[in-house]
């Protein structure tokens, strides 16, 4: 699931840093527009439900891929 | 450089010095230029409207916005990508030297009739089949019909006025009569003007059917946009952008651009007589017609060509021919290159401005495609068709008229 979100951080939201999981989505300097974009694009793509207070700038990638998990997503083919 | 207009009034002359088209005729100017001079109509069947009464239309074909525009494009419905496309390729066109141009004296005006409507079809229908948690958060950034002059000014780094106008059919015309006022009054030193409109889309498609503003002719599509003929039956739709850069000719002059013609002068009115008819005597479009000319300072008599409204309805080329005729005559020259593109709704006075400023610049008045012999009503004027023709244009007024009875119209001249 992390790698699945690393793609799209670097393609879709033009991410040019190296991701970590630690690093928060402020990190990565993704704006409020750009995360209400993800959030509904990682409902769309796996079948889950993502708060809107569970995707915030303070949210790490690896707190969304652990949330994505539990929700049993599987990573498109 | 001045020029002589309304009531002797002395105006800085204003020059075309860029053109970008993304059109049915081609994702460039030189194609779309060349596809229309050919006289080959874009009608063909589109999957976007399989299924419907009306199943074709003029689509835009070899543009890939996010090769164009990258990832940004997915934040664009297609009335902006066409728009900032073409903007883009207008101000390449125009080649402005690195720092000529101050961006807080260069404006947007952009003209629309309808606004980003792809998307507010594709999220109304995710709202009703799949719930409100799948309707994408842009929505409204997404659809909102200023966006695209917005975004052609975020995309190109532009301070100065951002307008969006809506004038129906006429909105691309008025959209230049606003920029050329701009550029008089000294508000701005460069003003990017045109339209944009993406239409096609399965709403919008029945719902002009509904109206019986279409034709129905999906036997022959290629055959169905058939301007001034006497067997036309409504008009197709078309979609795409173009966006012209206007500057002071002096401006221009001194960075050593002259411009392919110069935009002379404007008028606008409005009928005042029904939501969707014309007003049958063409009075009012008439008055527009002549405010131009006179903005311009010219005589009837000295115009070469007419790059008319007509859509292929049977009512609306019916008034304009009858119009044409009763101020220009015989003598000058009449063709509607929406047999080629179909109609861009609010990008139409755009396209129309700038293939008219390619006729002033090569000598060359496209053919109006489908026309095979005209009704009575349109006897009575030169109506180009067959072949492209080659003339000289000095002068020529470029005609926009839109539902709510809003009229349009420029006039444009040699350099």
């Amino acid at each position: 699931m992390f790698e699945y979100l690393c793609t799209i951080l670097s393609t879709t939201y033009q991410v040019s840093v190296t991701i970590e999981p630690t690093m928060t989505f402020s990190d990565l300097e993704l704006d409020s527009l750009s995360l209400a974009e993800l959030g509904a694009q990682l409902e769309d793509d796996l079948g889950v439900t993502v708060e809107e207070e569970s995707l915030t700038a303070e949210t790490t990638v690896a707190d969304i891929a652990a949330l994505l998990e539990a929700q049993g997503a599987v990573v498109p083919a | 450089m001045t020029g002589t207009g309304r009531a002797g009034v002395r105006h800085p002359e204003v020059v075309i010095t860029g053109i970008g088209m993304v059109t049915p005729a081609g994702a460039d100017t030189a194609t779309t230029w060349k596809t229309v001079c050919a006289g080959q109509s874009t009608a063909a069947a589109d999957p976007r409207l399989a299924g419907l009464a009306v199943d074709f239309s003029c689509a835009v074909t070899g543009f890939h916005p996010e090769l164009v525009l990258g990832v940004e494009a997915r934040r664009m419905d297609p009335f902006t990508q066409f728009a900032v496309a073409a903007a883009r390729a207008a101000v390449a066109d125009a080649k402005p030297a690195d720092g000529c141009w101050d961006p807080a004296r260069v404006g947007v005006v952009l003209g629309t009739a309808v606004g980003g409507q792809q998307t507010w079809e594709e999220q109304g229908q995710r709202l009703r089949d799949r719930g409100a948690r799948t309707v994408n958060p842009l929505t409204v950034p997404r659809a909102i019909s200023n966006i695209a002059a917005g975004t052609v000014a975020m995309d190109l780094g532009l301070h100065g006025p951002s307008l969006s106008v809506a004038t129906a059919c006429a909105s691309g015309t008025t959209a230049l009569g606003h920029a050329l006022d701009l550029l008089r009054a000294g508000r701005c030193d460069v003003v990017l003007a045109g339209g944009t409109e993406a239409i096609s889309t399965p709403l919008i498609a029945t719902a002009f059917d509904r109206l019986k503003a279409l034709s129905r002719n999906s036997a022959d599509p290629a055959g169905a946009s058939r301007p001034f003929d006497e067997r036309r039956d409504g008009f197709v739709l078309g979609e795409g952008a173009t966006m012209l850069v206007l500057e002071r000719a002096a401006d221009a002059a001194a960075r050593g651009r002259r411009g392919y013609a110069r935009l002379l002068g404007y008028g606008s009115t409005s009928d005042a007589y029904h939501l969707t008819s014309p007003a049958p005597d063409g009075h009012w479009a008439e008055v527009a017609l002549r405010q131009a000319l006179a903005d311009a300072g010219v005589q009837a008599s000295d115009v070469a060509l007419v790059n008319a409204h007509a859509t292929s309805t049977p009512q609306g080329d019916a008034i304009e021919a009858r119009l044409i005729e009763r101020v220009f005559g015989q003598g000058t020259a009449v063709t509607s290159t929406k047999g080629v593109t179909g109609h861009l709704l609010g990008a139409a006075g755009a396209i129309e401005a700038g293939l008219t400023a390619l006729s002033i610049a090569q000598g060359v008045i496209p053919p109006t495609a489908n026309f095979g012999s005209a009704d009575a009503d349109a006897a009575g004027i030169d109506i180009v068709h067959g072949t492209a023709r080659q003339a000289p244009v000095p002068l020529a007024v470029s005609n926009s008229f839109g539902f709510g009875g809003q009229n349009a119209v420029v006039v444009l001249g040699s350099v």
